[in-house]
């Protein structure tokens, strides 16, 4: 008698369930290279501005903003954030912003980092009272530029969520091992970009 | 019964909108999400690439949202080998078609262009060599196989100094040794990080040295 509710539980627990998928699509899906906890940017001064948009209220880009100065300042950068497109001051951005600074080496290289999110198609579904997104698919343009303004990278990855029936999916791990892999692998590539820039000069 | 015919008025349209749908897989088997390189674009476009299975659109409205996800599985499935090589050669011909793009737009010349690429996987650097050679040939430039060889002794001090000061005085040598000859050009796809997936092309003509921006 005692098995009958473990049984149970183990039958549900093993019928699919409507889970969230998480797809990379072009440019998400390529492959990564770069080591997140490896000192990629050490002695790099990253400015990160994470515009809002339509598709992306201010709260949320500075989410974004915050999580992003987390991943370079684990590579070892200096982090400032923004939301806005002015150029952050050095004594008010963090408050203002969250911004964190490490002690450190004095930085010798400067890389910013512009990210712009959009929504490029959603799909609703209704049934009763429920209305919810079970389709979505989002574009996110990052620009990466020295200290000059000259343009060292510029990519899009596009990236869609989906309802469908499934077993257990580590949707959030999926999407933030990819999403974060990428512009790691985009920040360091700029910052190798960038030497050779200023060694042409 | 009448929950039932509910359920199924309102969700066929849906299951029916996925069922073609790679990533959802409901009827053939499941490809891992990563294995596919899918690319959303508008549905007039996959009925151009695949005139055969999108019908052209319907008179009357049926009620289906139609949109194109467009997927190819990949050549090798994900992780069989390694993140960098992959990431590299999933671009191969970006990258090729970019340098010679670059080499190009140094303007009209009658230069023979010789290719290198310094990568440390042999293979993925002959793939890029190959590439980037056929690509200066699609744009009309002279290309040839001949490799500008340096002395061992020549290697060995180059392979100490970093790449700011390895590639002008490897170019210098080049020139000096007779690796390169008159009217001969070097085009260096480089990979200068052990996690970089990006390549710089460099230029050594006459004996200078040159990154192409």
């Amino acid at each position: 008698m005692a098995l009958r509710p473990l049984l149970l539980f183990a039958v549900l627990w093993a019928l699919p369930a409507c889970v969230t998928v998480y797809q990379p699509l072009s440019g998400a899906h390529r492959p990564v290279a770069v080591d997140l906890r490896g000192p990629n940017l050490k002695g790099v001064a990253v400015t990160v501005r994470c515009l809002p948009s339509a598709d992306m209220p201010r709260a949320e880009s500075g989410l974004l903003c915050r999580k992003l100065a987390r991943l370079f300042e684990n590579q070892g950068a200096t982090v400032q954030t923004t939301t806005s497109r002015e150029r952050p001051e050095a004594e008010e951005a963090p408050a203002a912003e969250g911004a964190t600074a490490e002690a450190g080496p004095e930085p010798t290289e400067a890389l910013e980092v512009e990210l712009t999110s959009r929504r490029l198609h959603e799909k609703r579904t209704s049934f009763l009272f429920f209305d919810y997104i079970s389709d979505y698919t989002f574009a996110q343009d990052i620009v990466v530029r020295d200290e000059r303004g000259a343009l060292l990278a510029r990519e899009r990855l596009v990236g869609r969520f989906f309802d469908t029936l499934g077993f257990n999916e580590n949707t959030d791990l999926n999407f933030s091992r990819l999403f974060y892999g990428a512009v790691s692998q985009i920040a360091l590539n700029a910052r190798m970009r960038r030497k050779v820039l200023a060694a042409g000069r | 019964m009448g929950t039932l015919i509910y359920i199924l008025v309102f969700f066929t349209p849906s299951i029916v909108e996925s069922v073609q749908d790679p990533a959802r897989a409901w009827i053939p088997p499941a490809p891992d999400v990563r294995d596919l390189e899918c690319e959303a674009g508008p549905e007039d476009l996959a009925r151009r690439e695949a005139p055969d299975e999108v019908e052209p659109p319907a008179y009357r409205q049926d009620y289906l949202e139609r949109r194109a996800v467009i997927c190819r599985e990949r050549l090798l499935p994900h992780a069989a080998r390694p993140a960098r090589d992959d990431a590299v050669l999933n671009r191969l011909r970006h990258h090729a078609q970019e340098a010679a793009g670059r080499v190009k737009a140094l303007g009209p010349g009658e230069r023979t262009w010789l290719v290198e690429v310094n990568y440390p996987d042999v293979r993925v650097a002959h793939k890029l060599a190959f590439a980037t050679k056929t690509a200066l040939l699609d744009l009309g430039l002279r290309v040839t196989d001949r490799a500008p060889a340096l002395a061992a002794a020549d290697l060995e001090v180059l392979s100490t100094l970093p790449p700011e000061k390895g590639y002008p005085l490897a170019c210098e040598r080049m020139h000096a040794a007779g690796g390169l000859r008159a009217g001969d050009g070097l085009v260096m796809l480089a990979s200068l990080h052990p996690r970089e997936t990006a390549l710089h092309t460099g230029l050594c003509v006459d004996g200078a040295w040159r990154w192409l921006p």
